[in-house]
């Protein structure tokens, strides 16, 4: 007798969909589809926005515009570019860090504090696929592996939209260093990352 | 032939570049010179690299009005399309052809109806007639009408309904497409309505914080105020100071609990250091937290509780955040205690 888990999505469910295929759903209009999706990527993308923006309020609302744009566009996902993730978390990224331009918000003190406390902002357990959630956990780990410097470069150039020579100059650092901290980091990640990246493949 | 690995060097430059483009979610593949399908997937890779850079973060649950309004915009633009295919067997373009084709059941004859041959006074010896018509309709053999009536009315009302038929399919597709347009303008405006109202309801958030944060304000005045009031200056330790610019004031109140703390000329932590508060309690430091400074910006510290027996307070610059004790440079300390009555 197979053992059986209640909370894992029946096969052929919508939550047991792939993202391309739900994504494919969602150009032929269902909402079904897009509400899946959301629930699967909406507390990363609420985290990357607040994260960006320094508020949650604001990322809700950038929340809604990138869902609002993939219901719109969604056939302009062009899968032999990037996953669909990876598209998503672009989307919000990028509109984030527009709006974060356009308003001048820039308040993020103790972002660190609020960023790593998990007792406040923790999403609920159940809310988010399995995958994501091991996905979240290995990224996670392979960050705080990095080296403290080569992480900031990073983070300065993903989370703050800062070009290699604004983050030399916000840093204090030659150029130089930068662009040899941040190929260090990118080289580090792909290959820790490698099986995560192959599933998102 | 390019250096591999210079090659992807190049790679993870354009990618990060991209990035500094708002490239937005479709990202232009990076492709070094003289890239193939190997140097493309190696773009593709380093592109899931960054996308994957966000899963670091705690993830945050949005409240469940942002879903419902959302679900409500796409649902509500989806009847317009489940009309889009129900009303299609009403009124799109293939109806009106259906109605137009009711003619064409008999296009040999439609041809002769404005001028029905029978109908006409014999003609002369010298007028050209189809002979297909004299075929097919018989010479009359007397001046008495034929059976005129019978077949007329037969004929131009059938030509009158099917010109009324493509008239009202024509008018049909017009007012179809207006009212498809305007669907798709009402739509649009429930969208941006959403959207308007969900910025309302974050102004309101913003409305409150701002009033919890004028109170803060108040309690803040109403401490550094309090005739019972203690002000401890910070200032940078007289031997090497790291800061010698930074200063400060940490006002206590009565209670000995309540404290703030306002800092000025404080200067961003380097890279990899933050700074850290400490309160000396009977010789033993207890962190009162990390913070950080931006230039030009007071950092402003407050809490209701504050360590039994603190009879110190001082700010270090420490590598390690979760440090148990000092471990770095000091850049303030308290330098006395002054009662403000």
């Amino acid at each position: 007798m197979n053992p059986t888990i209640p909370s894992q999505p029946s096969p052929g469910s919508l939550e047991s969909m792939s993202d391309a295929v739900l994504l494919r759903q969602v150009s032929e209009r269902q909402p079904e589809a897009l509400g899946v999706l959301y629930s699967r990527y909406a507390p990363t993308l609420l985290a990357l926005g607040a994260r960006i923006m320094g508020g949650v309020p604001e990322a809700e609302e950038v929340l809604q515009e990138v869902f609002l744009h993939v219901w719109n566009h969604a056939e302009r996902y062009d899968a032999g570019r990037s996953s669909v993730s990876t598209w998503l978390i672009l989307i919000g990224r990028s509109r984030a860090i527009d709006r974060l331009r356009t308003r001048k918000v820039v308040e993020r003190t103790h972002e660190n504090a609020a960023k790593r406390d998990p007792a406040v902002h923790a999403s609920p357990e159940g809310v988010e696929s399995v995958f994501v959630h091991e996905r979240r956990e290995r990224v996670r780990g392979e960050m705080e592996k990095l080296p403290p410097e080569q992480r900031l470069v990073l983070e300065m150039a993903f989370y703050e939209g800062l070009s290699q020579s604004e983050i030399a100059a916000k840093a204090g650092l030659p150029l130089g260093t930068v662009k040899t901290r941040t190929l260090l980091a990118m080289k580090k990640l792909r290959n820790a990352l490698r099986d995560e990246i192959r599933q998102l493949l | 032939m390019n250096d591999p690995i210079q090659s992807e060097d190049l790679t993870i430059f354009a990618a990060v570049e991209a990035l500094e483009h708002g490239n937005e979610g479709s990202p232009r593949a990076p492709r070094p010179v003289g890239a193939t399908e190997a140097g493309e997937t190696l773009a593709r890779l380093y592109t899931e690299v960054l996308g994957l850079i966000a899963y670091d973060l705690e993830p945050l649950e949005p409240s469940a009005a942002v879903k419902a309004r959302l679900m409500a915009a796409v649902r509500r633009a989806k009847p317009m399309e489940m009309q889009d295919v129900g009303e299609s067997g009403l009124l799109t373009p293939a109806e009106p052809i259906r109605l137009t084709s009711v003619p064409q059941v008999s296009p040999p004859r439609s041809g002769n109806v404005p001028t029905p041959a029978p109908f006409r006074s014999v003609p002369s010896a010298g007028t050209a007639r189809p002979a297909s018509s004299e075929t097919r309709i018989p010479r009359p053999t007397s001046l008495t009408p034929p059976p005129r009536r019978a077949i007329r009315p037969a004929r131009w009302p059938l030509a009158l309904a099917a010109s009324l038929a493509v008239l009202f399919a024509g008018l049909s597709v017009v007012l179809y497409l207006q009212l498809a347009q305007q669907r798709e303008t009402l739509d649009a405006l429930g969208q941006q309505l959403d959207l308007e109202r969900g910025r309302a309801a974050s102004a309101v958030k913003q409305a409150r914080r701002s009033e919890a944060d004028a109170l803060s304000l108040r309690e803040k005045f109403a401490l550094v105020t309090s005739p019972a009031v203690e002000a401890s200056p910070m200032r940078p330790p007289a031997a090497n100071p790291l800061q010698p610019g930074a200063r400060g004031v940490l006002f206590v109140a009565s209670d000995h609990q309540h404290w703030y703390l306002c800092l000025h000329g404080v200067e961003p932590a380097p890279a990899g250091k933050t700074y850290k508060l400490w309160f000396m309690a009977n010789g033993v430091p207890v962190s009162g937290g990390v913070f950080t400074a931006r230039p030009g910006e007071p950092v402003e510290l407050s809490s209701k509780e504050m360590p039994a027996g603190t009879k110190a307070v001082k700010v270090t610059l420490e590598a390690d955040p979760q440090a148990p004790k000092p471990a770095g440079p000091e850049v303030l300390q308290a330098a006395g205690v002054y009662q403000l009555s």
